[in-house]
């Protein structure tokens, strides 16, 4: 199923597809007002993205440098070449040390990799900490934004879904109420928890550190009562100093959430006393897309979901109409690299207006790499017969200057006396959600000629 | 092939060195500003409150004057102005699990953000600071920076196996994006600035 009919699926709930463009539009004014509070923004973006470009095309450097420091610490360092690696090696650390019941933090590369079920089909219990996360793992969903994981759910929703699961009182919809519930719930489960998971905004090559951002403190407490802690990242996460670190600091809860910085930001270097500390380094597929030129740039993405909160598109058809881990403007780069037939449709979730540009806070022209892919993926499948006889007669048209004004003509004529219902009947899918223009009575070559006249 | 060797191969092949300097940037510091106004009107923005005392003196009146920490039942104190009242002996992190207070030591306070950093000498700390309804953090006011670029440049952050910027309490809005203050951890989310 395409992008398109999945967010026709969305948009069928009105009053929610509203609710929900507002919701993520007001996210975006409170970021349009904390970056206007910093006034080195612009030269914190280019900051930001020119150290990401430079860590990427290091990268080989940057993580042996990583590794042999973060060893220094006395953290393990575990290299995964994809997916199914990953969920083994996690697997494996977990088994090793006899726990089966494991908290975990955000992490979009966990949700990459499908751990959960993995873990789950083998009898380990993992609870997602962060609230929006539990809510959509007891809804059996993906999250619907990376920031924002169950942004696409009415408070309604998760009051019932929470008075089946935890037992909160029937009809109970205010948010503080199901907050504290499921704190409750969730305190108890931090506190049988034998491992921590958490994932990494930023590693430090120069330290050999990890840095984990919440609001919550989730990842702190997942890792401060069981002994034993898993950071799972990709290998893009790379800064080279800690000095480094405050540039994209400064710019990733701004751009975000409009906070000038989340309530924890946390700096492990190897294990606590008495700990064990694992990092688990995954390629699945980012060697493969730093190697293609036009699409490398989408590696240094700090996952701020800026881009989706601006994005039309997203705001108009839900984080699940893209049917993929990561939805948005970034997403519909990342996720055909990873299945190229699968994300087919998701490069045209897009109008091109260019606002994930203007606010990603690492700069990456993600309406360009939007078209290149529209560019590749359109060489095999170009979407549908109906779209191919029509490209091949308007390239006829196109290519004879006398055919192409007659037939100007014969349409607005025929325009004129036609029906509007025959003209933007079922057949026609440019006029599903659109209104035919008003015919012009002269050609714009007429009107030119007149005018030189 | 090792999964290591394989990935560095994909990658180009293992690098000793990178072949130019990473880029520095430099901030442009914001001058003339009312530091602790600025912090404090941060860290208000992020559910906290900061509280500038004058002396060694006017801090153990306010821990003294303190209802919260003069009522609390179980309280960690990593100050030696305040005893603390927590189970003994304490084996595990898990013993704190019914702190109300946490009184800890930070050291940076970072004017821009309104966080401080807080670096736990142990796991049982490191607890407290999470585990507890309230945190009170205390830091020195001539270690207040106008920006996280001062702070960095300043702090060893991998002096310690853990550190934390703290910038108000425990927090999550991800019910219709309703702010609801302790999500997990504290509550309430104090700094004093001596």
């Amino acid at each position: 199923m395409s992008h398109a009919l999945r967010a026709a699926e969305f948009l069928r709930d009105a009053e929610r597809a509203r609710w929900h463009d507002g919701s993520l539009w007001s996210l975006r004014e409170k970021r349009d007002r904390a970056a206007a509070a910093v006034p080195d923004w612009e030269s914190l973006r280019e900051a930001a993205a020119a150290l990401k470009r430079h860590v990427l095309a290091e990268l080989p450097f940057y993580l042996t440098r990583f590794e042999e420091r973060a060893q220094a610490h006395g953290a393990v360092v575990h290299w995964a070449r994809d997916a199914a690696e990953h969920n083994q090696i996690v697997e494996g650390l977990l088994r090793e040390a006899g726990a089966r019941r494991v908290v975990k933090s955000k992490s979009m590369l966990t949700e990459e990799c499908g751990l959960n079920p993995h873990l789950e089909a083998r009898g380990i219990e993992i609870v997602d900490t962060d609230l929006g996360e539990r809510i959509v793992q007891l809804r059996h969903e993906r999250p619907s934004h990376i920031v924002m994981p169950a942004i696409h759910l009415r408070r309604q929703e998760i009051g019932a879904l929470f008075h089946a699961e935890l037992g909160t009182p029937e009809g109970e919809s205010d948010p503080t109420a199901l907050t504290l519930a499921a704190r409750h719930d969730l305190r108890a489960r931090f506190l049988g928890a034998q491992a921590g998971l958490t994932g990494v905004n930023f590693a430090i090559a120069e330290t050999g550190g990890i840095v984990v951002c919440t609001n919550e403190g989730n990842a702190d407490l997942g890792t401060v009562l069981p002994p034993l802690h898993i950071a799972c990242m990709g290998i893009e996460k790379l800064i080279p100093r800690a000095a480094d670190l405050p540039v994209f600091l400064r710019l990733l809860a701004r751009s975000a959430t409009g906070q000038a910085q989340t309530a924890y930001t946390s700096h492990f270097h190897g294990p606590r006393p008495g700990g064990a500390l694992h990092i688990v380094l995954v390629d699945n597929g980012r060697s493969g897309l730093r190697a293609r030129a036009e699409f490398a740039e989408a590696l240094t993405c700090i996952r701020c979901g800026a881009c989706m909160n601006t994005c039309p598109v997203f705001r108009r058809s839900g984080g699940h109409s893209y049917d993929a881990v990561i939805p948005g403007p970034i997403g519909s780069v990342l996720e055909p690299a990873r299945a190229p037939s699968a994300h087919a449709s998701l490069p045209y979730a897009c109008s091109l207006c260019g606002s994930c540009r203007d606010v990603c806070p690492v700069r990456i022209d993600l309406p360009k790499q939007l078209l290149a892919w529209r560019a590749e993926l359109s060489q095999g499948a170009p979407g549908g017969a109906l779209r191919r006889a029509g490209l091949r007669v308007a390239r006829f048209a196109f290519q004879r200057p006398r055919v192409y004004a007659l037939v100007g003509a014969l349409a607005r004529r025929v325009a004129r006396v036609l029906p509007e219902r025959w003209l933007a009947g079922r057949w026609n899918p440019w006029t599903r959600g659109r209104a035919l223009p008003p015919t012009p009575p002269h050609s714009f070559r007429a009107l030119y000629a007149r005018r030189r006249r | 092939m090792t999964a290591r060797d394989a990935i560095l191969r994909a990658l180009g092949g293992a690098a000793s060195a990178s072949s130019a300097p990473p880029p520095v940037y430099a901030p442009t510091p914001d001058p003339d500003a009312d530091l602790f106004a600025r912090f404090a009107a941060s860290l208000a923005a992020a559910g906290g409150t900061a509280r500038a005392l004058d002396s060694a003196g006017a801090l153990a009146a306010a821990l003294r004057a303190d209802a919260h920490i003069g009522a609390a039942r179980q309280l960690w104190s990593s100050l030696r102005e305040v005893v603390p009242r927590h189970p003994e002996p304490l084996r595990a992190p898990h013993d704190l699990a019914s702190l109300d207070v946490a009184l800890l030591r930070g050291e940076w306070a970072v004017a821009e953000s309104g966080a401080v950093w807080w670096a736990p000498r142990d796991p049982l700390e490191r607890a407290a600071g999470f585990l507890a309804e309230r945190v009170v953090l205390v830091a020195p006011r001539a270690q207040l920076v106008a920006d996280l670029h001062a702070a960095y440049a300043r702090l060893d952050v991998g002096a310690l196996p853990y550190g934390c910027f703290v910038s108000g309490p425990s927090k999550t809005a991800d019910i219709e994006q309703a702010l609801v203050i302790g999500a997990h951890g504290p509550r309430a989310l104090e700094v004093w600035l001596v």
